[in-house]
């Protein structure tokens, strides 16, 4: 049941882009429960995999277990059992922006969202440099 | 070096025309453009003319430029020192392989008062006329093969002052770790008689009692280079590189010549508008 009102919460939030109230009038955001350093990857070419170590903490207002996910293909990562915080480092690894959820085990609701945004720096592959002089 | 300034300037110069580019370049996928400016510290040695400053440091301001339109294109580069602008046009791809035809230069101009043509005049080479920086236009031919490629170009100094050929060919072996973009190049030029007695050889009207007149019929150079780029932000890259470059052992007995290496080691950070 609580893990539903976070849900509600989060969803509003999301939706809303407001901030999340708790049942006990204390206020959460979702990047506040699940928080990723860094949250941007950048390549050198568009199309290319982008990695970076990817760092989540995870802070929820009550004891749990809790997992996190990768949020296209729900591929769960690492679950934690009777938690409230931990961390964990990810070997990000994409061509493309991925989002993660941590989710309650139990229910498997969604509590909060992050994602890991992949830029480039050029767009089309630079073409390798020459020396011609004598 | 000062062909390298004209080239910023006037990139710079062009900025306003270039951001329209960009815009109709998103509208028809035509024309493309990317320009990148960047501190770059550089330690740069030439071959050594006698009695004249051959090596230059110090931070300096380069840009790499790209502009591309239907086939042609023009490239700048900060990692090519001497080479200034490619430009170029490209006849057939098929994607793997390619024939351009291009225009660049492939040899340094210089004076009696050596590179750098503000410096006073050089006892040594008093006397001698300017070698102009070549004007060479021909064929290249390109082809990719997995994270190899290879490039051979054969030019003519048609608008120069030397009436020579140059063969120019390197292949190149591209590392992708992790985010790093790293790699190596190995080539080789061949400059024909005209071309290379051009800027090395001493005319009987530049002789004198300290030249001798000189011809060169010929000559040759190898060089490996190794570039790693690694991107710090969305619009920021970390270059770094170096370059070791070696003549044929023939032009060291021109009277003009003491040396036949040449080096640049460069490291910076650029941005990429």
């Amino acid at each position: 049941m609580y893990f539903k009102l976070i849900s509600a919460k989060y969803l509003l939030g999301a939706i809303l882009g407001v901030i999340a109230f708790d049942g006990y009038g204390a206020t959460q955001a979702p990047s506040e429960i699940l928080h990723a350093t860094p949250n941007k990857c950048v390549a050198l070419n568009q199309g290319r995999t982008c990695y970076a170590d990817v760092k989540f903490k995870v802070n929820t207002p009550t004891i749990g277990d809790y997992c996190i996910r990768e949020g296209y293909s729900k591929k769960i990562l690492q679950c934690w059992a009777n938690t409230k915080s931990f961390t964990y480092t990810l070997s990000f690894g994409s061509a493309q922006s991925l989002s993660y959820e941590l989710i309650s085990q139990a229910q498997r609701d969604v509590l909060a969202v992050t994602t890991i945004e992949v830029n480039w720096v050029h767009k089309v592959q630079t073409k390798k440099r020459r020396w011609r002089l004598f | 070096m000062i062909n390298k300034i004209k080239i910023l300037l006037l990139l710079l110069l062009s900025m306003p025309m270039v951001s329209k580019a960009q815009q109709e370049y998103e509208q028809n996928g035509e024309l493309y453009w990317q320009l990148s400016l960047g501190a770059f510290w550089v330690d740069l040695t030439l071959p050594k003319l006698k009695g004249a400053k051959s090596t230059f440091g110090g931070v300096s301001i380069l840009a790499d430029a790209r502009v591309e339109y239907k086939n042609f294109y023009l490239r700048v580069d900060s990692g090519d020192f001497f080479g200034g602008a490619d430009i170029g046009y490209q006849l057939w791809t098929n994607g793997q392989e390619g024939i351009d035809i291009i225009y660049g230069n492939y040899h340094l101009s210089f004076s009696q008062s050596g590179y750098i043509d503000d410096d006073p005049t050089v006892p040594a080479l008093r006397g001698i006329k300017e070698r102009h920086q070549d004007q060479s236009f021909g064929l290249a031919y390109y082809r990719s093969v997995g994270e190899y490629s290879a490039v051979v170009e054969l030019v003519y100094d048609a608008f120069g002052g030397s009436n020579g050929w140059v063969l120019h060919g390197e292949a190149t072996r591209n590392f992708e770790l992790r985010n790093w973009d790293v790699w190596f190049n190995f080539g080789v030029n061949y400059y024909s008689g005209n071309f290379i007695d051009y800027f090395y050889g001493v005319d009987i009207d530049e002789q004198s009692i300290h030249l001798p007149a000189y011809q060169v019929n010929g000559a040759s150079s190898v060089f490996t280079q190794v570039q790693a780029n690694y991107p710090i932000a969305v619009d920021w890259v970390f270059s770094a590189g170096a370059s070791i470059l070696v003549g044929s052992s023939n032009v060291t007995k021109s009277p003009l010549v003491e040396s036949r290496h040449a080096s640049a080691v460069f490291a910076g950070v650029k941005y990429v508008f």
